[in-house]
Parts: C-alpha cells; sequence; structure tokens
C-alpha cells in the first residue's frame, strides 16, 4: 500500500516504512541507542530528500527512546540527576549544531561533513568498542577473570573540581566531564541527524564510569530530550518534519524496540558491544567508501530555498 | 541582451504568423489532486484545429503538426559536481541556475526535428535547454555543461521527458496526448502551451494552466507545517511520545 508523505512529496510503501522503523527499533531496544544513524542513510537511499530524512528521523527517535526510556525507568534504571545535567547541557550543543548545519548548508559542504563526521565518529568509536569487547570475550573464554574497572576506581577525569555527588550512579564526580559529554552529544546529534546514543553509551562507561545497571536508561533520557528539541527546532527552522513519515517509522520502531528490550537480556555484556561495534563500523565503511571510491555519478542536484515561482 | 532582443523578434513574428489557423485546447484535469494513496496520474489533453474566420476556403488544411510543452513550477536549482582533493570525493563546483522549470514534458506526434528547425524549436521553448529555462547566477563558465548534466539529472527522475509520437490525431484536425505525471511531481502551478506548427512554421497556440496541489488532510498536514511550525513540531513530539508511552504500556509484562 502507498502511502504519499506531504513534506517528502513523494510516496513510498508504508508496510516498508514500517518494517525499516521495526527492524531499528530492535537495534535501537537491544543496544539503547536511538538507531538514527542507521536509519538516516536509508531513509535518504529510499529517494526521501535528505533534510526531511534527517528531520523526521529525530521525530521517529523520540518516539523510540520514550518507550525504552520507561522501561528502564520502572526498573530504576535512570540516574535523573545526572540525566538532567546532560540534558541541559546537550541543548546548548544542539543549538550550536543548528547553527554549524546551517552555515555549512550554504557553503554547499553539508554532504561532506556528515559524511565525515559519521566516519570518524562511527569508525573510532566502532573500533575502540570492538577490540574492548573481543578482548575481554577472548578473557573469558580462557577462563581467566575480567579484570572490571568498577565504578569508585579513579582516573585523571576524577581529579577535576566542580565535584558534585551523583546518588543513583554512585559517582562523585566533576560537572565539567559531564556537561563536555552533553553539549558534544547534542552539537553531534543536530549536526549529523542521529540521536547519539552510540557515542552516549560508550562516554558515560568509560569516561565517567557509569554503572551498567544505569546507563543505558539514562542515556536514553538524554536521548528523548535532545532528540525533541532538535524535532521542534528542525520543524521551526527547515520544515522538513513530515509527521506522517515520522508516524510510520514510530509504529514499526516502537513494537521492534520492545523485541529489541527482551532480546538484549539473553546477551551478555561484551556480546552485545561486540554486535553494535560491527554494525557501527559497517555504516562507517559504507561512508568511507562513498568518499574514496570514484561516484558513479559525480553531478548531483538540490533546489535553493526561497526561489519558488 | 541583443540575442534576447532577437528571439524576442523571432517570437513576435511567430505569433503575428500564427492567425491562419485557430487551435481549440482543453485537458481532462485543472487541478490534479494529491491524497494519501496518490502514486502519480495521468492528464490528458485533446484539442481541434479549427479555421481561421479569414481562412481562404482552398487554403491547405493537413501537415499539421502539434508540439505540447508541460512545464511545472519554476525554483533555483543547483547542480554540483564531485571533484577528487586529498583522495576525497567532494562537491567542488557547482552552477546555480534561476527560475528552472521543476518538471518539463514535451509531447509531439512527430520527431520534434521533422516538426521545425533547431531555432524554430527554440524561439517557442521546445527545447530544454532554450534561453529562456537555463539563467545561470554567478558562475557562468561551466554552465553550458552544467545545465547538461542537470537536464539528464531531471529525465533521470522523470521530471524531464520527450515523448515523440504521444500526440495521436484522431482525424486531419482533432488531436489528443496523455502524459504520467510520476508520483514525486512537484507541487505548484503548471502550463501547458500546445503549439500549432505547419511545414516548420508555427501556426497557432494555445496555453492552458492547470496545478497540482495536496487536498484534504495531507493540505492541511503540509499547511500546519508552514503555518503554525513550532505548534507542528510540538504535535509531532508529542504524538512520538505517546506512541512510545502507549507501545510501553501495551508490552508491559
Amino acid at each position: 500500500m502507498q502511502l504519499y508523505l506531504p513534506i517528502a512529496e513523494i510516496s513510498l510503501n508504508i508496510f516498508m516504512l514500517i518494517g525499516l522503523g521495526g527492524a531499528v527499533g530492535f537495534l535501537s531496544g537491544l543496544f539503547g541507542v536511538g538507531g538514527g544513524f542507521l536509519l538516516t542513510p536509508m531513509l535518504i537511499f529510499s529517494g526521501i530528500p535528505a533534510p526531511v530524512a534527517v528531520a523526521s528521523v529525530t521525530g521517529q527517535v523520540v518516539a523510540a527512546s520514550t518507550s525504552g526510556a520507561l522501561s528502564y525507568w520502572r526498573r530504576g534504571g535512570i540516574d535523573f540527576k545526572l540525566a538532567f545535567f546532560l540534558i541541559l547541557s546537550g541543548i546548548g550543543g544542539a543549538f550550536g549544531g543548528v547553527w554549524t548545519f546551517g552555515i555549512l548548508r550554504e557553503a554547499g559542504q553539508l554532504d561532506l561533513v556528515i559524511s565525515l563526521g559519521y566516519l570518524i565518529f562511527l569508525g573510532s568509536i566502532g573500533s575502540l568498542m570492538l577490540f574492548e569487547a573481543v578482548g575481554s570475550m577472548i578473557k573469558h573464554n580462557a577462563g581467566k577473570a575480567v579484570p572490571h574497572k568498577l565504578p569508585g576506581q579513579h582516573s585523571w577525569v576524577h581529579g577535576l573540581p566542580f565535584r558534585v555527588r551523583f546518588k543513583r550512579s554512585n559517582l562523585y564526580v566533576s560537572v565539567l566531564p559531564v556537561i563536555l559529554i552533553g553539549a558534544s552529544i547534542g552539537f553531534l546529534g543536530s549536526l549529523l541527524g542521529i540521536g547519539g546514543g552510540f557515542i552516549l553509551v560508550p562516554a558515560l562507561i568509560y569516561i565517567l564510569r557509569v554503572p551498567g545497571s544505569v546507563v543505558i536508561g539514562t542515556s536514553l533520557l538524554q536521548v528523548l530530550a535532545i532528540m525533541a528539541a532538535t524535532t521542534i527546532l528542525h520543524a521551526v527552522n527547515s520544515q522538513t518534519v513530515d509527521i506522517l513519515l515520522a508516524f510510520s517509522l514510530m509504529v514499526g520502531s516502537v513494537i521492534g524496540a520492545q523485541f529489541g528490550a527482551s532480546a538484549g537480556q539473553h546477551l551478555r555484556g561484551e556480546q552485545l558491544r561486540a554486535l553494535l561495534a560491527i554494525i557501527v563500523l559497517a555504516v562507517a565503511i559504507r561512508f568511507a567508501l562513498s568518499l574514496l571510491l570514484t561516484p558513479a555519478d559525480p553531478f548531483s542536484m538540490t533546489i535553493l530555498p526561497g526561489g519558488a515561482a | 541582451m541583443l540575442r534576447y532582443l532577437a528571439i524576442f523578434m523571432l517570437f513576435m513574428m511567430g505569433v503575428l504568423e500564427a492567425s491562419a489557423q485557430r487551435l481549440v485546447a482543453s485537458s481532462s484535469d485543472p487541478q490534479i489532486s494529491i491524497t494519501s494513496t496518490f502514486t502519480g496520474e495521468e492528464i490528458t489533453f485533446f484539442g481541434n484545429i479549427e479555421k481561421a474566420f479569414d481562412q481562404e476556403p482552398n487554403a491547405i488544411t493537413n501537415n499539421y503538426n502539434i508540439v505540447i510543452a508541460v512545464r511545472g513550477p519554476s525554483s533555483t536549482r543547483v547542480a554540483r559536481r564531485k571533484t577528487n582533493q586529498f583522495g576525497v570525493w567532494l562537491n567542488g563546483e557547482e552552477v546555480a541556475f534561476k527560475s528552472f522549470p521543476s518538471f518539463f514534458h514535451i509531447i509531439s506526434n512527430l520527431p520534434l526535428e521533422q516538426v521545425a528547425d533547431q531555432q524554430g524549436l527554440a524561439v517557442n521553448g521546445l527545447a530544454f535547454d532554450s534561453a529562456p529555462f537555463l539563467q545561470p547566477v554567478g558562475n557562468i563558465a561551466n554552465a553550458g555543461e552544467f545545465s547538461q548534466e542537470l537536464i539528464r539529472l531531471m529525465k533521470e527522475q522523470n521530471l524531464y521527458k520527450k515523448i515523440e509520437h504521444g500526440v495521436t490525431f484522431h482525424s486531419d484536425t482533432f488531436y489528443s496526448a496523455r502524459i504520467q505525471l510520476p508520483a514525486h511531481v512537484p507541487n505548484g502551478n503548471y502550463i501547458a502551451i500546445t503549439h500549432l506548427f505547419q511545414d516548420g512554421k508555427l501556426k497557432a497556440k494555445k496555453a492552458q494552466r492547470f496545478s497540482v496541489r495536496t487536498v484534504g488532510f495531507e493540505r492541511f498536514l503540509s499547511s500546519s507545517a508552514k503555518d503554525y511550525s513550532f505548534l507542528y513540531g510540538l504535535v509531532c513530539v508529542l504524538l512520538a511520545i505517546f506512541t512510545g508511552w502507549l507501545s510501553g504500556v501495551a508490552f508491559r509484562r
């Protein structure tokens, strides 16, 4: 059944959209990521104009994060104080990202920065996660005890001033790295059209040493809030949020997310991280190829806004 | 400037010459409505070539050729070329074209080169690259090459098309033509200009307008996205949160 999308101004099969949302929702429930980094490229590939894809996916990420965040909240898996600091700094970062987005679009280099951004962040984080996860899987299989760096063990980050106690996470750390992480995610999220969960989760684990029991729930809440703000920003700034497209994706993704969340409980942490790392790396490689290989068609076209007659 | 003046003069001559026959033309749909199940639509143009009031009784009334040009709303369109810099492919050069039609189909009963010569076609705007539609802004050096590539990209999306033998004559004077508007047809005001040629000369022409519009719920959505953008964004967020919450409740175990 074809559905006409009023903002994208094209018709697409509604079952394809729901299916796409479902597949990405499954992953988002499984790993606690929004899934925007997979969905946005897929939609662009289906023929949806890039600005509409980016803006509508932010709406979908809100829905996917809501159902995930709720189920973690019921289990007490959210550190609200930590989330508050992350959200506040994240919204500041989002404004910076939208501002940069506008400048790059005018210069015609937005595509390049998006591709490079995906490549650098997905590539480096994917490789880091893969090495770490494979390392601990090998140790696990060899029967050795995995030497966990437990919360409370200190790194240089914990020596910074302005320390705040996060009771739920069992942390007493400086707010500086928290604000820096929150703002970076907000900036990258709005610039690259992604929720940023796949960057936030490792950052919380490896930099702040947030315990595994609250890291995904807290990250989902932050992604929810930032993406809600970004959706409104996109709707006001560029009017590219297609509510029918977003809704079709939402319906698929919230159902997929439930299955993903329950599937995630049967997998060990390092297995989850290795799987996510492989998916992240695959997307990074796809972007690398698009940057490095001779394009099949070097020409492209866009309509400049405001020129309509 | 002189070139445009010359084209204008030729155009005026064409109009003056075109008084020997009259053209009665119409189309099947003055308005194309886009609804939720829109997958493109066919539009039919038809008409009759009538004798002019002052036409001599023994004037030749055959060898008629009909060419219909259907153009969509214009906008500024940019063509970009990726170039390899430092091993990375990135958008290097770009040329913008002012008032570039977003849709352009040319339908004729014979291949265009048999209807009129190149100049005759260009003067009447019956070539994708005729002057009124290609006004490069700024970088003019590569405009020729970029315009050809832009036209190629539009053709690949079925937004630009030449349909030879698309006009059918049912009698010596009665004709009809059908074109397919694709699902991604741009919204806006369209103009279809029917040209009557005889022996390579323009004899008459007639313009019809039609519009492509979203209607009903889709129209409501696209207009609220523009007019009440903050509210629209807020509704979208609330819908997302509600959907997420509902599924959380539905799947609660």
